[in-house]
């Protein structure tokens, strides 16, 4: 139910400013819910659909602080995404969060700096992402 | 076992439906009346929310409904505490959804606080989408 005016691949709050967190989840409602609640915080956010638009926005754009990535998506699945930023040198130190409702027999796969699960406690994440930023 | 309390069944039916009426019209002292300051709820994004939180997205737009209907299918009541199920149909104004008809099957629980049925506990999970024209979205792909 909670939603906000519809966001693709943008720097959520200032195209010039440094995005805080880049959002990386393929399902529109929970990335743009998730978005507003962290907006609401104060924390400034960009969001990518898939892995690959995420290393598109990487490749152009300011660096994130940290990157909050789901694991199943369409074109490029975030096992994808996190092999090809650890393989590229100008953002592999970039820090992952991957926020999954899977339990270890999948997240066991991805090397992450931290797993969250679904469904996500917001303050939690919030102090998590303070600590990046 | 004892039998089923009819009219505490009809009383935690009957603030359902406010609660989602109370939801449609952005009726906050409705909401604040009707929910528990240890609310709990799962949304369908995926977060867990608490009232603060929840009070807060009203006040900025950010929920904000053209229709919501709500059908209740169970109301389980142990002293107290009350167990709901049913299936919630809105049509958002705003956000991924605006102008979809979502429906969500839904799980609340109810808790006699200070002699007062207040929510402590929901969790809503989208079950379909249907768009303005009438086609229907796969959920969970």
């Amino acid at each position: 139910m909670l939603a906000a005016l519809p966001k693709l691949v943008m720097p959520a709050t200032n195209q010039n400013e440094e995005p805080c967190v880049l959002i990386v989840e393929d399902d529109d409602g929970a990335r743009e819910a998730l978005s507003d609640c962290l907006e609401m915080e104060g924390i400034t956010v960009a969001s990518a659909r898939n892995g690959r638009e995420a290393l598109d926005y990487l490749h152009s754009s300011k660096r994130p602080r940290v990157i909050l990535l789901d694991l199943y998506m369409p074109v490029m699945t975030g096992w994808e995404f996190r092999a090809a930023q650890k393989s590229d040198a100008a953002i592999a130190d970039i820090p992952v969060v991957v926020v999954t409702a899977f339990g270890s027999a999948v997240t066991r796969q991805i090397d992450a700096n931290l797993i969250m699960h679904k469904p996500l406690d917001l303050d939690r994440l919030i102090t998590v992402i303070r600590d990046y930023c | 076992m004892d039998a089923p309390d009819k009219h505490e069944e009809l009383e935690i039916e009957k603030l359902e439906l406010q609660d989602a009426a109370a939801t449609l019209r952005y009726d906050l002292d409705t909401i604040e009346r009707l929910w528990s300051d240890k609310l709990v709820v799962s949304s369908a994004a995926n977060l867990l929310f608490n009232k603060s939180q929840l009070l807060g997205f009203f006040r900025a737009g950010l929920i904000r409904l053209k229709s919501f209907e709500r059908r209740v299918t169970r109301v389980v009541v142990d002293r107290d505490t009350a167990v709901t199920t049913g299936s919630d149909t809105v049509v958002p104004l705003i956000g991924a959804d605006r102008g979809k008809t979502v429906f969500c099957s839904y799980m609340n629980c109810w808790n006699r606080e200070n002699g007062e049925w207040k929510m402590l506990g929901r969790q809503v999970t989208v079950v379909g989408r249907m768009k303005a024209d009438g086609t229907f979205e796969a959920v969970g792909t």
